[in-house]
């Protein structure tokens, strides 16, 4: 949870050294990467070895860079026996992106939460020991080892911190069994309710707002859209779906795949012919990883380009959103948070090849690069995740509480978040 | 055959029942109530009336009660009408919620729908109250569409201000003559214009007021067909647009396009041209939507008993209401 909240506020960092000196205040949670004794504390705390980043470009180099390497041939900085074998393999399946979509990330690790927690017992430590206190430090190490490996989306930030929140509601007196399955009924509550009931009103509200003869946009993958675009269906409307994509990932080839299984229309294209189709859309659906409590949304890459040109054509935009995904901070741009991937899926491509057929040096040029594009010193390379799309251009948030305008998330946070 | 008979005798006492209700209705309405506080009346008298025993039982009376309210709703009060009722439903929920034992829960419900009475009877009052601050002597304002609330605030203003009031004729029934003549009674000095002289006329305006049949949620108004119109030319020559509106018209409602307002396949009334001496070929169509849909943006500020309001914050106003 600390690596996502570190970023933003950077102009704070001098008011919190001097915060810092005077002993009163207790220290900000929130550190920044650009901010040098912060780094190492973070380093410290990290368990699996980083290597420097050789090729960071400038303005993102307070991001985590992408590791090349594989956590085993890192190696651990730190004890690494404490980790639970299925948190091990979960961090390894989201650095190796076998688990990747925004909502499948976040379940499995409820789930994976959910086994280390019944995993862990006091009687292997002291048994006079303060139960809350020790569960919270030994998933704090086994978190620290999933940060590791790819850092926390917004939405799994939420959910560690109400996990964290109910652990030190634990009541002291009570036997440590019992405080563990009261534990693992909340997480199970916790998880059906803002996942399961979640995305399908979610897709129930979606549905409803599709009518027949509707053209709907909407760009990569997103699981909330697909449930919206099944349900509808299901009801037997007819609508036709424009799936835009970009490279390097591609996640809207799935979607597209889905939903001519399913028996709709369909037309498959790149980001770059956002502006063609525009013209044709009623309405544009995007998926989001996080809102921002001024009512930006962070998303994939390439949703505010979309919303650009939709708001220029003057189609009405709709981002869907479980409220866990509602964060209180505020960012003004995509730079603070965001996420660093692999280079190479730019650069090595095999995509690229088709539109080089002919031209002999350039196609040249491309497996070089491909080859060893690292030697090349003046150049960098950046395979950026996320995006922020301001307020502006957001017409609609459909959530599990109903479709709610953009402007509304800290209201949201306020009413809902304090009840639980 | 039996399980027949006690479906068509179940059928005559739903429909006795509707036909109560929109009796009772009507009379509000013609004792001068405004068409949300008639239908907060009707359905504080079902409860009371009620032989239900449970919750769910009234629930569906109450419901009944509304489609029978909503059937004969006109045109301009449909949202609004909706929006209260929805609302006055949601509070019988919660009330239900709060308490286990019936009968206190239905005493509960009947202060509440008094209080609830009360309280938008009260609202335009208030509305004026909150409004007439915006107008200040000297003042050139338009509005649109013939809205008691938006007459209230005229009213008010005019004890001690002096302004100009240019009033849209208000196609196709011209309900801005009837307007004019009581913004006329009560002092004001009174233009008509052409609804197709907004434009004309803007830059003269210092401000544009008119009311709403309905809130949405993002804070944009449902109204007389034409306010979006109005809005939109205020918008471009930088004039503010308010609405002074009661805060019982806020619905969960969320149009992003004007297909999207939930009113009935009826709301476009037969067209009839102000003209009749106008003779035009059969094969010509007409189309004649009663109410369009003004987002948000176009919106300056909202004038409602709550207070003055931005447009989102009306979404905050019924979170709170409908959490």
């Amino acid at each position: 949870m600390e690596t996502t909240s570190e970023v933003d506020n950077r102009h704070l960092s001098a008011s919190k050294k001097k915060a810092d000196k005077t002993k009163h205040t207790p220290p900000s949670r929130r550190m920044q990467y650009d901010d040098p004794s912060a780094v190492a504390k973070l380093k410290k705390t990290q368990i699996v070895r980083k290597k420097n980043a050789e090729r960071a470009v400038p303005l993102f180099s307070h991001l985590p860079q992408y590791e090349q390497e594989s956590i085993f041939s890192r190696g651990f900085q730190k004890d690494a026996s404490e980790l639970h074998p299925a948190v091990i393999k979960l961090g390894l399946q989201y650095a190796s992106d076998v688990i990747s979509g925004a909502s499948s990330r976040c379940l499995s690790l409820l789930d994976t939460l959910a086994l280390v927690i019944e995993s862990f017992s006091l009687s292997e430590y002291l048994e006079t020991r303060d139960y809350r206190r020790e569960l919270d430090k030994y998933l704090r190490r086994n978190i620290q080892f999933l940060i590791d490996c790819r850092p926390l989306s917004i939405s799994m930030g939420n959910c560690i911190r109400y996990i964290k929140s109910r652990i030190s509601q634990l009541s002291p007196s009570i036997p440590e069994a019992e405080n563990k399955s009261s534990l693992l009924k909340t997480i199970r509550n916790f998880r059906e309710e803002k996942f399961e009931r979640a995305e399908e009103m979610i897709a129930e509200l979606g549905a409803e707002r599709i009518r027949d003869g509707d053209t709907i946009l909407t760009l990569g993958r997103s699981s909330c859209i697909e449930e919206i675009f099944t349900k509808a269906k299901n009801c037997g409307k007819d609508f036709h779906v424009i799936v835009l994509d970009a490279r390097p990932r591609q996640e809207g080839l799935a979607l597209c795949k889905n939903l001519i299984q399913m028996g709709v229309k369909t037309d498959y294209s790149s980001l770059y012919a956002a502006s063609y189709y525009m013209r044709d859309v009623n309405i544009v659906l995007c998926g989001a990883e996080g809102l921002m409590s001024t009512g930006a949304v962070i998303s994939g890459l390439g949703t505010a380009c979309v919303a650009l040109v939709a708001k220029e054509y003057h189609v009405p935009v709709m981002i869907t959103s479980q409220t866990i995904k509602f964060s209180e901070r505020g960012h003004l741009d995509a730079i603070c948070f965001n996420e660093i991937g692999n280079p190479d899926e730019l650069i090595g491509h095999e995509g690229s090849d088709w539109f080089m057929t002919g031209v002999h040096n350039e196609k040249k040029f491309a497996n070089m690069l491909k080859e060893n594009w690292k030697e090349m010193k003046n150049l960098k390379v950046l395979n950026l995740y996320y995006d922020l799309t301001p307020v502006e251009f957001i017409d609609a948030v459909i959530t599990e509480i109903g479709i709610i305008p953009p402007s509304s998330v800290p209201v949201v946070l306020r009413e809902y978040m304090s009840l639980s | 055959m039996n399980g027949a008979l006690q479906n068509s005798h179940e059928q005559e006492l739903y429909s006795t029942f509707q036909k109560n209700v929109i009796e009772l209705f009507e009379h509000h309405l013609a004792t001068g109530s405004a068409y949300a506080p008639a239908a907060t009346s009707v359905l504080t008298e079902v409860i009371k009336s009620s032989e239900e025993e449970t919750v769910m039982g009234l629930e569906v009376q109450l419901k009944q009660a509304t489609d029978a309210i909503l059937k004969v709703a006109p045109i301009a009060a449909f949202v609004s009408l909706k929006a209260s009722t929805e609302l006055f439903l949601r509070f019988v929920i919660r009330t239900s919620l709060e308490s286990s034992d019936f009968e206190e829960c239905k005493r509960r419900l009947i202060k509440r729908g008094e209080y609830f009475r009360g309280l938008t009877e009260a609202s335009r009052d208030k509305i004026a109250e909150v409004g007439e601050r915006f107008i200040q002597d000297g003042s050139v304002i338009l509005t649109h569409g013939n809205s008691r609330v938006v007459a209230a605030v005229f009213e008010r203003a005019a004890k001690t201000k002096r302004f100009r009031v240019y009033v849209t004729e208000g196609r196709p029934d011209g309900s801005g003559y009837s307007f004019a003549e009581r913004l006329l009674s009560a002092g004001v000095s009174v233009t008509i214009i052409l609804d197709s002289c907004v434009g004309f006329i803007m830059d003269q305006v210092d401000l544009v007021l008119v009311g709403a049949e309905g809130v949405a949620e993002n804070g944009g108004i449902i109204n007389r067909v034409g306010s979006l119109q109005v809005a939109i030319v205020a918008s471009s020559y930088n004039k503010p647009v308010f609405v002074a509106v009661e805060s019982y018209k806020f619905s969960r409602i969320y149009p992003l396009r004007q297909h999207d307002l939930p009113l009935p396949s009826k709301y476009r009334e037969p067209w009839y041209p102000l003209l009749p001496e106008v003779k035009i070929s059969k094969d010509v169509q007409f189309e004649n939507p009663a109410s369009d849909f003004t987002p948000p943006s176009l919106i300056s500020l909202l004038f409602t008993d709550l207070g003055v309001l931005t447009p989102a914050a009306v979404s905050d106003e019924l979170i709170r209401l409908y959490q």
